[in-house]
This record gives structure tokens, sequence and C-alpha cells, in this order.
């Protein structure tokens, strides 16, 4: 049985550069035709780890930097209301979508209580960058680089986004026993909502908590 | 056939009206399906789900309110009436399927609904619901057209079947919004009940409006007055249901931290015109004024009929926009990442622009299309009481 993973951004080392932002969307989003690059209007709303800044009334500090993206959930909504299983959860515990299946329902859309799926509506030139990039006309997610981890073979891969980050604030291993499982387990890295009961694999160091 | 001052066949007017409006769907699928909307990140479900959603309901509600008229009450009025009232519950179902794979992104792709059902999606179950609803009620419509007795054993059976299948469905669609933790404003067993007492009063409206019509040929005038005023009775308890519902989901709302900010919009801010004037005003006051006096014979039958019209056209309103809609922009509110993402963008998408969408005028004609249809059934089918079935001579 493969390995779960999971991945924790300490937003404590996240200085808001935005370089997994742009990380993702060359990796996942954009499309090169000859010489001309394309990506959608509004292309931070299309990559699949979103950057915004949470204001006071977060009670953070303010211009604390967040992310929207697929919380990769043990018990995901988005995989619940799936009506024909084209969302699906795979043996490490990421969160995927099978476009071949998709109808366009948007259930999965509706029903993540984290926003991380956003359906691109309009249409791209070019080849797609990977065989999991932005489909148009899909609820398009993050899938922690899937085709990384089939190139990784069997091993640990690391995402794009994980890769880009100058400042390690973003960290991706197996949950059970590394750095990431530690985090978790002492409390220091919590997850989103937890009130919910979705049980996600995204977690995040709040600010002044430190790694330890 | 029935002329105007200016000598024109009226049914050829009403006829004319249906296929413009038919025309209208026409016009809102084609282009809803060729140049998809860009932006429709914040509002996924649009108005053509709401359309198949109120058309599927209020289908529901008028054949299940047939079933119940039949076989608890058993009146001669009922009965004769049974078949055309089961034929127009399926002349509305049709346009509300069509509604359905024009709204999904791949319809090529809807086998999946089937070959990958997920038993915990309440979007898979209304697959299911939709075919054995509509089958159900086909078989139902053909045993009666093939002259069988509705006491018949085999013919209760179905219409019980046919009854549980459509009350399930109803309360299926509602659950499809109800069971979204995401958006606060839906969630909950609320939503399935809003929408099973909403099919009983789109039900008894359809009826009630439409009555004069579709009835004339079967019922003397006498016994259309009588069938009159029984709607009106179910459409009154039935809107009072509905605002039972929507009372008990708003003071929910308001108690839950989450979705509390929405029940300022909805009373008091710009969700508040299409609640307190788009349905509270047509879908509650104006039943609840207007049908007592109609049914101690103070108002004639135009106050029914208007009336009945009034609470389609405010339970529509209440079902897109404080609803849908409100929902959907609440999903967002109650996040507060989503809503700095929004902010940060300059993005919104107002009740304008999702109210001005092709989606809404494939809602709209898709009443064309049951009229039409629900027509076309009343001159090819032998759907009065005592009618034989029509040997149609397509091919010589």
């Amino acid at each position: 049985m493969a390995r779960r993973v999971a991945m924790v951004i300490d937003m404590n080392s996240c200085v808001g550069c935005m370089a997994c932002t742009i990380a993702c969307l060359r990796e996942n989003v954009a499309r090169q035709d000859g010489a001309r690059v394309y990506t959608p209007e509004q292309s931070v709303f299309y990559a699949r780890t979103k950057p915004v800044h949470l204001g006071r009334e977060s009670g953070l500090p303010e211009r604390t930097p967040m992310f929207i993206q697929c919380q990769h959930c043990d018990n995901a909504p988005c995989a619940a209301a799936c009506p024909t299983g084209a969302t699906y959860i795979d043996g490490r515990g990421v969160v995927r979508l099978d476009t071949g299946r998709c109808v366009g329902c948007r259930a999965c859309v509706i029903a993540c209580p984290y926003g991380a799926r956003t359906v691109y509506h309009g249409s791209l030139s070019g080849e797609p960058p990977n065989k999991y990039a932005l489909e148009p006309g899909y609820p398009d997610k993050c899938n922690f680089c899937a085709h990384r981890a089939e190139e990784a073979g069997g091993g640990l891969w690391v995402p794009a986004c994980v890769e880009a980050c100058a400042f390690k604030a973003r960290i991706f291993n197996y949950i059970d026993d590394s750095k990431v499982g530690e985090l978790v387990k002492n409390g220091k890295a919590v997850p989103l909502l937890p009130s919910f009961g979705t049980r996600p694999k995204l977690y995040y160091i709040l600010p002044n908590k430190g790694r330890g | 056939m029935t002329r105007t001052e200016l000598g024109v066949p009226r049914a050829w007017i009403f006829l004319a009206a249906s296929l413009a409006l038919a025309a209208v769907m026409a016009f809102g699928v084609a282009t809803y399906r060729v140049t998809p909307p860009h932006e429709q990140q914040t509002i996924p479900w649009g108005m053509m789900v709401v359309g198949y959603v109120f058309l599927a309901i209020m289908s529901g509600g008028i054949a299940d309110s047939a079933v119940l008229r039949v076989y608890l009450k058993g009146k001669a009025v009922d009965v004769k009436t049974f078949r055309r009232s089961l034929y127009t519950a399926l002349a509305v179902l049709i346009p509300g399927i069509i509604l359905v794979f024009s709204d999904i992104l791949h319809p090529s792709r809807s086998y999946w609904f089937y070959l990958g059902f997920n038993p915990k999606s309440r979007i898979a179950w209304n697959a299911i619901l939709y075919v054995v609803y509509g089958v159900l009620l086909a078989l139902l419509l053909v045993a009666l057209i093939r002259g069988r007795d509705p006491r018949e054993p085999l013919v209760k059976a179905l219409a019980a079947a046919m009854f549980v299948s459509s009350i399930n469905l109803e309360m299926n669609l509602g659950m499809a919004f109800g069971s979204n933790i995401a958006v606060p404003v839906w969630y909950g067993v609320y939503s399935g009940m809003l929408f099973v007492t909403a099919a009983f009063a789109l039900g008894a409206a359809w009826e009630l409006a439409t009555s004069r019509a579709r009835l004339a040929g079967i019922l003397e005038a006498g016994e259309a007055a009588e069938r009159d005023k029984d709607y009106a009775v179910e459409l009154i308890a039935a809107v009072l249901a509905v605002g039972f519902i929507v009372l008990w989901g708003v003071l929910g709302l308001y108690s839950w931290g989450l979705a509390s900010s929405y029940v300022h919009e909805l009373t008091a801010g710009r969700l508040a015109p299409f609640f307190w004037l788009g349905y509270v005003l047509p879908a509650l006051v104006a039943p609840l004024a207007l049908l007592p006096s109609h049914l101690q014979g103070r108002l004639g039958p135009w106050a029914a009929r208007l009336t009945a019209l009034l609470v389609i056209l405010g339970l529509a309103v209440l079902i897109a926009v404080p609803y849908s809609y409100g929902g959907q922009a609440h999903r967002l509110q109650a996040l507060e990442t989503y809503a700095a993402l929004s902010s940060a963008l300059g993005y919104e998408e107002s009740v304008l622009a999702y109210l001005l969408s092709p989606e809404t005028a494939a809602f709209l004609g898709a009443f064309g299309l049951a009229l039409i249809l629900d027509y076309a059934g009343a001159k090819l089918l032998p759907l009065a009481p005592g009618e034989r079935p029509r040997r149609l001579l397509i091919f010589k």
C-alpha cells in the first residue's frame, strides 16, 4: 500500500512572494504554443494554490499570507458530492479528478468548504503542460503535482510549489513518519475548519507558533 | 374553436406564444452551450439548475396532488381529470430534464451517472430518481389510457410507487442543496422540506392557473368551479407550509454564526427586495388575502388564477435569488480567505448578472415547451374520460 502524503505551510516563513503560485501556474496551467504562452484571464484564480492576505478581522496579524487550495481531505465533501466518482481519493490520500468521468455538474465546486475548486470556462491554445494539467470546462484542483509522483515511481516527489519556495515555508512528506507527521502530532501544524469534520491533509503553522 | 374579436382562433394565439417561449429556451440553451460564461466561480449553479429543479418539483406536485385526490378523496371530478393531470405532470417534467442535460458541461458523459454511481452523492440519486419517477409516471398514464380502472390493484400499486418516487425526488433535489456544509444557507434538512412543500404549492398553482384552458371539454362549468375551489384550499395550505419552512430556515440561520450575515442581507440588505417583494408579497400575502375571498364567492375565478400565477412567480424568485444565489454568494462570505481573494480581484457576480444570463432565458422558455407538449398531448392522446386511443397515421 502506498504511503500517505501531507503538506504543511508555515505562515511564519511565508513572505507572500507568490513564487509558489507562479510555479503552479507554470507547471499546471499555462500552455505554450510556439513563442506564445497562454494563461486564463485573471490567471491567479486558476492557480491551484491561490494566495490571499487575511485582514485583521481574521484574528491573525494583518496581511497574514494564506492560500486557497485543495486540503486533500480524508473525508472529502467534493468526493462525496461527485455523482460519478470522477473526484476520488487515491492510495496516497491525494484527492484527484478523473476528467474522463466528469459530467461537469459542479457539485464539487459547491461542496468544497475551502473554495478550492474552480472551473475555467474559456479556451486555451497549445498543449497542456502535463497530463493532469488544467483543462477548460472541468473543476480543476491541486493534485500535489500527481504527474511528478508518477515520474518518481513509488517514491516521494516534490510538488512544484514546494520546489519554488525559497523560504522553505512549504513542507511535503509522508504523514506517518517525517517532519510533517511530527508537526501535526505535536499540534504546531493545524488544519483549516476542523469542526467541519473533513480531516484535511494540508496543515498550517499559524503565525508566531514556530516550527520548534 | 373559440375565436378572438378579430376572428383569430384563441388556440393559434396560445400556440404562437408558447412557440415563441420555446424559441427563447432554445436561444438560451444554445447561447449557454456555445459561449459559456467566463465568470462563474462564485455562483457555479446558475438559473438552469434553478430551472430543472423548479420544473421537476412542479411536475411532482401536480402528480402527487392528483394521486392523493383520487385515492384519498375519490371525488368524481378528480377521477375525471386524473389522466389529464398526470399527462400535464409529464409535460412539465420533460423540459426540466432537457435543462439538466443543457446545464451539465459534458452531457455526452452522462452515462457515468449510472456506471460510476456514487451512493453518497445526492446528485447521483437525482439521476436515478428522475428516471424512476418519469418511468412510473409514464407507465401509470399508459395504464389509464389503455382503459385500466384506477381502482385496480395494479394501477393502485403503480400510483403508490409513483407517489413515493416523486416525494423522494423532491426531497432529494432539496437535499442536493441541503447536504452542502460549505453553503451554510442551504445546509440542513429544511432544504428538503422546503422543496417538498414548494412542490405541492407549485402543483396546485399550476393546476389552478391553467385549469380553464386544460379542462375545457372534460368538466362541466359547475365541476370546474368545484375542482378549482379544492385546489384553492390546497394552495392556501401549501403556501402556509412553505412559509413555515422558510421561517424555520431563516430563524435557524439567524442563530448560526456562519449564516447570520445572510439573514441581515435577506431581511434588510440587497436580497431584501427579492425576499419581501419577490416572494413574501406574491407567494404568501397574496394567496392568503385573495383566495379566502374567492372561496367565499366575493372574488371571481380570475382572482384564483391571478393568485396561482403570483405563487408560481414568487416561488421562482424565492428559489432563484434568496435561496440559490444568496446561498452561493454567502458560501464565500463564510470563508474569509475567499472573501479576501474576491475583493483583491475586484470580483463579484452580481444578482443582476446572474439574472440577466442566457440561463434565465432557458428557464423561462422551458414553460413554453411545457405548454406546447401539454397542448399536443391533449390533441393526440385520449386524456378525457371515455376517449379511445387514436391511431396516428404518420406514414401512409
